[in-house]
């Protein structure tokens, strides 16, 4: 019980943390908030033997959300990267800048989104990475510039870049 | 983020290569920075959702059962198989033909090639490169090794009924003492806890070590057992059973804290479930006498006239799988995988048992139950094997066991039947329409159904499969299932529409011929809400829902053809924790919302005598900023005494965050302590009045029992006791 509870403060602490990681992994609040309670489930099923939570439910929250897009899109438009209508009204507020960075990195396919944000947001090493992703740094390597390329092309790292 | 393991630390912390120019990497971070600013969430809601999760087995499920088609459940038949006397157990041994052929919703293996062609048939069609775990399963979790707590082993309650007596035991031998178990779901149907008694000794487990205590708190005799000892004990006359989860055989613990290598991640390895037997005719020295070891997890165990029933979920086969990272494919790794399926072996399906004797040595490996005690959902229902057997705590073999192919996680026992519920055809998160939004993200997918198990369970001889049924959407807990004094099953179930639309119902079902068939169900309770909290008694269902009030609904089953709803009360906050107390009162405990937030633990008290009308009679603050109600997933944690009408809470906190290296006390209430066992009087009307609170420093209190004329509260540090006649002066007995 001493577990539940411990459990249930880490997650309210880092709730708000782990879902923002997770709309950069997945796109949309919605299936955010789905990846970190399915990643946290997962970690709390080892909680008494988990030292480092936050490590922890990210690197479990990384390798779910590449196969995330596998399993969704068989059910859900290949066309449309951005399940517009899926998150609700508490949702609309966010802002442009957020909306345009979340569609940008929609249009990577989930292995490259993945090592950019454990690489960016999560400033991890690309041996940090290839053990999180369990694959080589050079896969790592290659997956980063093939993302860099992308985002490149979509002007999204040049100041006056606008997506549209 | 300083406690961050992911931060800059070494030389192989910056990106090298294949990133852009320092500006372009700069900026991304800066965007990424603006592209996480997420709506926070709801984290108290998601505390919830993950703690459903966690119960309902899906994280756990993975691929077994992922390719799982929902579909309704067929009629059970049982088809006599030749002539045969009428006590013939069902449960056919060696080469014997089974005396029951089941057909229908359940169906036998009638040999161990046809099990064995089966398993490997599943298995195939949903085979990948990481073996039977979704291709994107982190392989740090090991399926089956979820934490074995007390909401897994099946939280415990008190007795039904109104009679609160029956919660009150005597003891049978030479003692004149009066004392208090924890309260049970089911009276005379034990549950596992960390704390017992038989009236001349209380025994206590705290982390690994069982302690025995005479009636004045003294510590005579001690035990170290090895393992992770969350599962609780039984204690049977001379004998205690501790219930073990599987960490002595899991994957190591897990430092992110230190640099990632590329080593290969720790193999999970199978979960094997121990039961200790320790040996207390000396309690002075409590002697391990043997460890049963299992296949699996042990989903529940419950102690009926000294039998003890175990329910073991068994997850997959033992196979230790290939990954790509060692064959450097995903195509090679299934090929692998594949073949390694088509040459496993029976005794890789079938969950065994062995003991492990005191001197570490170990007896041969034995089926739990043989082949032709197995059976499968006619709807296939994953990997997964659920078996139900029995122990004499006295023997060195357990009792032929019963194996259903599918997954069970909540169990519900009486005397004679026990229910093993679990999901039917459904699939787990996120494979199918699950995804829901928001606040309601807990809920299990649309249109999924949980599937209901019914075994016989007599006082001597085998379990028996008595029939299947299902209801729709999930429950909360063992208490939402209960049995009436006619037999029939009421369950009450939260279900979601495919609009995503939930509601929750009563639905009452009755055994024909092997089938569970619903005779009466009363739905539309709670519509956008979930269940809370239920709690059975007598003739009526009380059903906490939630969204952002509390409707306390009360069901009126005395037709259990046609339950209606006879009443509801609705306020602001929830109740996660019923129990009846004398005089058509009840008793909840719940969270206090101010302004839609949790601010703190309250304790109600209703009038239902007219179900038509419940009112709240009166409500304390526990502990203001205090929000998880341990009663809620550890019914343990509360005991009414009746005798002097003193309901006792302990509220089981450690004041700590994960990580942050100290206490840190976030509530107000407990007498300054962090973890503190609260005592409230009860007055005729109702009224609550808080007489004691019984709590040592920083250590815990779980839980309270009354042993003659005082209440104990056993805390992780020790025994602090206080005489009811004297509240709330107290006595501290440390370890």
């Amino acid at each position: 019980m001493r577990d539940e509870e411990s459990f249930g403060r880490y997650v309210m602490k880092a709730y708000p943390d782990l879902v923002g990681r997770a709309v950069l992994l997945v796109g949309d609040h919605g299936h955010a908030e789905d990846l970190v309670q399915i990643s946290l489930a997962s970690v709390y099923a080892h909680w008494r033997r988990v030292r480092e939570p936050d490590a922890y439910v990210r690197t479990v929250m990384a390798r779910k959300a590449i196969g995330w897009r596998v399993r969704r899109w068989h059910s859900e438009l290949p066309t449309d990267p951005l399940p517009e209508s899926a998150g609700g009204s508490d949702w609309l507020a966010e802002s442009d800048l957020s909306s345009v960075v979340r569609q940008a990195l929609l249009a990577l396919p989930p292995e490259q989104r993945a090592v950019v944000v454990l690489r960016y947001f999560d400033d991890c090493s690309e041996a940090e990475i290839a053990a999180v992703l369990k694959c080589s740094t050079g896969t790592v390597k290659s997956r980063a510039s093939r993302a860099l390329a992308s985002l490149r092309a979509n002007g999204l790292l040049t100041e006056e870049g606008h997506m549209r | 983020m300083t406690d961050d393991p992911f931060s800059p630390s070494g030389p192989d912390s910056q990106p090298e290569s294949g990133g852009g120019t320092p500006e372009e990497d700069a900026r991304l971070r800066e965007l990424l920075r603006a592209g996480s600013e997420a709506a926070p969430g709801d984290a108290f809601s998601a505390v919830f959702a993950v703690r459903s999760r966690v119960r309902r087995g899906r994280i756990r499920l993975g691929g077994l059962t992922a390719f799982v088609m929902a579909g309704l459940v067929a009629g059970l038949v049982l088809v006599p198989a030749g002539s045969r006397p009428s006590h013939t157990p069902r449960v056919a041994t060696g080469t014997t033909p089974p005396a029951y052929q089941l057909t229908g919703a359940l169906v036998s293996f009638n040999s161990c090639a046809s099990y064995l062609s089966y398993l490997r048939s599943e298995a195939m069609a949903v085979v990948g490169p990481y073996g039977l775990q979704p291709d994107d399963a982190d392989d740090l979790v090991q399926p089956g090794a979820m934490t074995f707590g007390p909401s897994q082993a099946g939280p415990a309650g008190v007795a039904m009924g109104a009679s609160s007596a029956d919660a009150v035991n005597s003891s049978p031998a030479a003692s004149d003492n009066t004392y208090s178990q924890t309260d049970d779901q089911v009276a005379g149907v034990d549950e596992p806890d960390t704390v017992k008694t038989n009236g001349d000794l209380v025994v206590t487990l705290e982390g690994s070590t069982l302690r025995v205590l005479d009636l004045h708190a003294h510590v005579i005799g001690s035990l170290q057992l090895s393992g992770d000892t969350g599962g609780g004990f039984l204690l049977a006359g001379d004998q205690v059973l501790v219930f073990s989860s599987t960490s002595v055989t899991g994957p190591e613990p897990l430092d992110f804290g230190g640099a990632y290598s590329n080593s290969p991640q720790p193999a999970a390895s199978p979960a094997v479930a121990r039961v200790a037997v320790v040996d207390l005719s000396d309690p002075s020295q409590p002697r391990l006498v043997r460890t049963f070891l299992f296949d699996g997890t042990i989903v529940a165990a419950r102690l009926v006239d000294g039998q003890v029933r175990l329910v073991l979920q068994t997850d997959g086969p033992r196979i230790t799988f290939v990954t790509p990272s060692s064959t450097g494919s995903n195509e090679a790794a299934t090929a692998a995988n594949r073949a390694l399926i088509a040459s496993s072996t029976l005794n890789e399906w079938l969950p065994e048992w062995q003991i492990e004797n005191p001197d570490g040595s170990t007896t041969a490996l034995q089926p739990v139950a043989s082949c032709d005690s197995v059976a499968r959902p006619q709807q296939a229902s994953g990997l997964s094997t659920v078996s139900i057997l029995s122990l004499d705590p006295a023997s060195g073999t357990p009792g032929p066991g019963l194996s259903v192919v599918a997954a069970g996680d909540t169990v519900y026992a009486t005397a004679d039947q026990l229910y093993v519920a679990g999901p039917a055809g459904a699939t787990p998160y996120p494979e199918a329409g699950v995804v829901q939004y928001g606040c309601c993200t807990m809920m299990p997918p649309a249109g999924a159904s949980t599937r209901i198990y019914a075994f016989e369970t007599p006082a001597s001889g085998p379990p028996l499969f008595e029939g299947v049924g299902s209801v729709p959407g999930w429950l909360i807990n063992p208490y939402a299932m209960d049995e009436d004094s006619n037999g029939l099953l009421r369950v009450a179930s939260t279900s979601q529409s495919p609009g995503g639309t939930t509601e929750s119902q009563i639905t009452v079902l009755s055994d024909s011929g092997g089938h569970l068939a619903e005779v009466g169900s009363a739905g539309d309770l709670g519509p956008g809400e979930y269940i809370r909290a239920v709690r059975f008694i007598g003739e009526q269902a009380y059903v906490v829902t939630f969204q952002t009030f509390d409707p306390l609904y009360i069901v009126d089953l005395s037709n259990p053809r046609h339950p209606v709803l006879a009443g509801q009360l609705d306020q602001p906050g929830f109740s996660e924790f019923l129990y009846p107390l004398p005089g058509q009162r009840l008793l909840g405990v719940g969270v206090q919302l101010t302004d839609n937030e949790p601010s703190g633990l309250i304790v109600a008290t209703y009038d239902v005598s007219n179900p038509a009308h419940p009112r709240r009679l009166d409500s304390s603050v526990l502990a203001s900023g205090y929000q998880y109600v341990a009663q809620g997933y550890d019914p343990h944690a509360f005991l009414y005494w009746a005798p002097v009408d003193l309901a006792l809470l302990a509220v089981p906190s450690d004041g700590t965050y994960p990580g942050s290296g100290g206490a840190s006390s976030m509530y107000t209430g407990l007498g300054g302590d962090s973890s503190a066992v609260a005592a409230y009087q009860i007055s005729a009307s109702g009224q609550l009045t808080r007489t004691a609170t019984l709590s040592h420093g920083t250590d815990v209190a779980t839980r309270s029992v009354v042993i003659g004329n005082e209440v104990w509260a056993v805390t992780s540090g020790g025994i602090m006791t206080a005489d009811l006649t004297d509240l709330p002066a107290t006595t501290w007995h440390p370890y």
